[in-house]
């Protein structure tokens, strides 16, 4: 069964290597996403740009208290 | 800009809790299968791969599940956000389909023989990830974001009649695969393998939840990005058409 184990090797890397390349896939896509939304903020519309920050949301609720 | 920005956001430290949590729970899951489950009699270490294709395959299954759930609630309130659930998840899904695929064919050549066969089991999870595929290929090629959706929730709706077929394919059909090892009437193989597995089942499902929240999050966000592109360019026509008119 010594044989066997490169099978099992090769699973356990292939797994990984996918796991981490969507794991690293996710998190660029939030960063840049993160950037985007900030750069949005400080342009032409504000009181519309997305409320996906911390900061623009509580813009958000100040306007709305 | 500053690292890390989205931690005020409702959720994003209960997702960083879950993604930590997942990260232990798998470590524990890989020295389980490793060192504490035993080698099995007739397969040796090979087959440790159990500990992966089975919750992989498991995950996968509820990835669909959400996503069904995701078009069922699109269909029914017409709200975006259930699309933004359902895409989210599919892609998930996706992803665990063709881990489970790949470790199974890993699997299979030492112990059948083979790489792949034709088997029920085989050709119908391979049939799932064609039709998870035509779901994204589906949303890309209509241009018009609510038919997208629309379209996109009654395939993932009838897609996932797939997945009970997967699951009962091994009772309906003759098939190499190996049938169930947990039901109802007890466990076929020694409790320290049903351990290390119920463990390796919950550290994938804490993966699936912490991708999950942040593939919906970006999701979520794109849609409001060109929500507001899209204002932006009425805006600007508008101001267009009175500055035209007043000329």
């Amino acid at each position: 069964m010594g044989d066997n184990l490169i099978y099992l090797f090769v699973a356990f890397l292939i797994t990984w290597l996918i796991m981490a390349a969507y794991l690293w896939s996710i998190g660029r896509q939030v960063r840049n996403l993160r950037d985007e939304v900030e750069a949005l903020e400080n342009a032409e519309l504000p009181a519309e740009a997305p409320t996906a920050t911390p900061r623009r949301q509580e813009q958000v609720e100040s306007s709305q208290a | 800009m500053k690292q890390g920005s989205t931690r005020g956001l409702p959720g994003w430290r209960f997702a960083q809790g879950v993604g930590a949590l997942a990260g232990v729970v798998m470590a524990i899951a890989l020295y389980m299968a490793f060192v504490y489950a035993p080698a099995d009699a007739l397969q040796g270490d090979v087959q440790r791969i159990f500990y992966l294709h089975v919750p992989m395959a498991w995950v996968a299954f509820l990835a669909f599940f959400v996503t069904f759930i995701g078009g069922i609630g699109y269909l029914w309130k017409r709200h975006r956000g259930w699309d933004q659930l359902a895409r989210a998840s599919a892609e998930i899904g996706l992803v665990f389909t063709t881990i489970v695929l790949l470790s199974g064919s890993l699997w299979g050549k030492p112990i059948w023989g083979t790489w792949w066969t034709w088997d029920a089991r085989l050709t119908t999870t391979l049939l799932l990830w064609f039709i998870y595929l035509a779901y994204f290929m589906l949303r890309s090629y209509v241009s018009d974001p609510e038919r997208a959706a629309r379209y996109a929730a009654v395939l993932g709706i009838f897609g996932f009649i797939d997945v009970p077929i997967i699951y009962k394919s091994v009772d309906w059909w003759r098939t190499l695969h190996p049938g169930p090892v947990v039901s109802t009437g007890g466990a076929a193989m020694p409790g320290s393998m049903v351990v290390t597995l119920l463990v390796a089942l919950a550290a994938t499902t804490l993966i699936y939840a912490y991708m999950l929240y942040q593939r919906f999050w970006i999701e979520r966000t794109k849609d409001e990005i060109a929500d507001y592109h899209y204002r932006l360019y009425e805006r600007q026509l508008a101001r267009e058409m009175r500055e035209g008119a007043s000329v």
